[in-house]
């Protein structure tokens, strides 16, 4: 009897202690394995200014809760962790850890700024090639499209060109007619002026014959001698001036011819 | 002497009130810090960080209700730290993101400039 009850204390003691070591070791494996995560990320941040800080501070809290660990163990350190100690390092150490998922994300995006930089550096210089070939395409463009209006132009000018000649020709063939219409104009009236002479002079000559007419009236009628073979025909009286010239064809309107 | 003693338990008394109010003015600082950063770009891309300080504010504010003083304090950094976590975690999300745009305009870019050389060459 006292050897079973001996043994049942021997075994509750065992379990009890048992699953306080359990607990003791759940707790210093997760600070154990803070540790280790925050030396990992250290290593790998070295020379990265921007995670520094942040690591500083998941050590603080590490050290933090290594010390509460310490501090939080019952039964002279034989016990579990009492239970406010262990919510206490449970929050230091979820501290750590954000403390260390700061110190990677900056990391990240400090890597991520370094890869952007030489990204947009070649973005510019290709952009820069592209706008010569944009350039050089409006410019192609704009030459296309003169030459084609200079192409309508060009044919309008020959059309015009043309019309000038063609009008040219009519001018000088308006200009000729013209100057033969001046010639007959000139033509005309020498020949109205010849014909007014030759009616002058028929009129005077007119009135001589009848003046001459009048005088034989009234002149006594005198033998006329026999006319001798070398005298000639009795000329028209008075008539010094030459026998008018042989008029135009044309007949002067109200001419007494 | 009655007035000296009635001075210092006034003076206790302030002081008490004092280191019982911080928490709650502590409290709420953190939570209008929380929803200006939920209403920014921390709001889009560390959303879960965000919800998990806003439920530690939750945590700090019934600790805070229940007398546990140091429990509340340890509530309110851990929200500040998730907080500033969020922070952290939206800028470096937003320039990944940027990165990856950056790197398909490029492509494009340079896809666009080999479709004119090869139009020069022919």
């Amino acid at each position: 009897m006292k050897t079973i009850q001996a043994l049942t204390v021997a075994v509750v003691l065992t379990a009890t202690t048992t699953a306080w070591c359990f607990e003791k070791d759940k707790t210093q494996i997760r600070i154990d394995a803070a540790a280790t995560a925050i030396e990992a990320t250290s290593a790998r941040a070295k020379g990265s200014q921007d995670a520094g800080s942040d690591l500083d501070q998941a050590r603080s809290y590490l050290k933090q809760a290594q010390e509460s660990y310490q501090k939080g163990k019952q039964l002279f350190g034989f016990g579990g962790l009492k239970p406010e100690a262990e919510q206490e390092i449970i929050g230091l150490l979820d501290m750590a850890d954000l403390a260390m998922v700061m110190a990677t994300s900056r990391m990240e995006k400090a890597r991520a700024a370094s890869d952007l930089e030489p990204i947009e550096k070649q973005m510019a210089v290709v952009k820069a090639k592209i706008k010569i070939f944009e350039d050089r395409k409006a410019e192609l463009e704009k030459l296309r499209a003169d030459a084609s209006k200079y192409q309508a132009v060009a044919k309008e000018i020959e059309t015009l060109k043309a019309e000038k000649e063609a009008l040219t020709a009519q001018v000088k063939q308006l200009t000729e007619e013209r100057v033969a219409a001046d010639k007959l104009k000139t033509q005309n009236s020498e020949q109205a002026r010849a014909l007014e002479e030759a009616k002058g002079r028929i009129n005077r000559l007119t009135e001589q014959l009848e003046a001459a007419k009048a005088e034989r009236r009234t002149a006594p009628a005198e033998p006329t001698p026999a006319p001798s073979p070398s005298a000639k025909p009795a000329q028209p009286a008075a008539s010094a001036e030459p026998p008018a010239q042989p008029a135009s064809t044309e007949k002067a309107p109200g001419s007494t011819l | 002497m009655n007035v000296f003693l009635s001075a210092a338990l006034f003076l206790v008394l302030l002081g008490v009130g004092t280191v019982y109010a911080a928490p709650a003015d502590r409290i709420s600082k953190v939570e209008s810090s929380v929803a200006k950063s939920a209403a920014g770009k921390a709001g889009e891309y560390s959303k879960d960080l965000l919800d998990a300080a806003q439920a530690s504010i939750s945590a700090a504010q019934a600790a805070a209700r229940a007398g546990r003083d140091k429990e509340s304090q340890q509530k309110l950094d851990l929200a500040e730290l998730q907080l500033s976590a969020a922070e952290v975690k939206a800028a470096e999300k937003e320039l990944i993101e940027l990165l990856a745009v950056k790197r398909a305009e490029l492509k494009k870019l340079e896809a666009q400039l080999e479709k004119y050389r090869q139009g020069e060459d022919k």
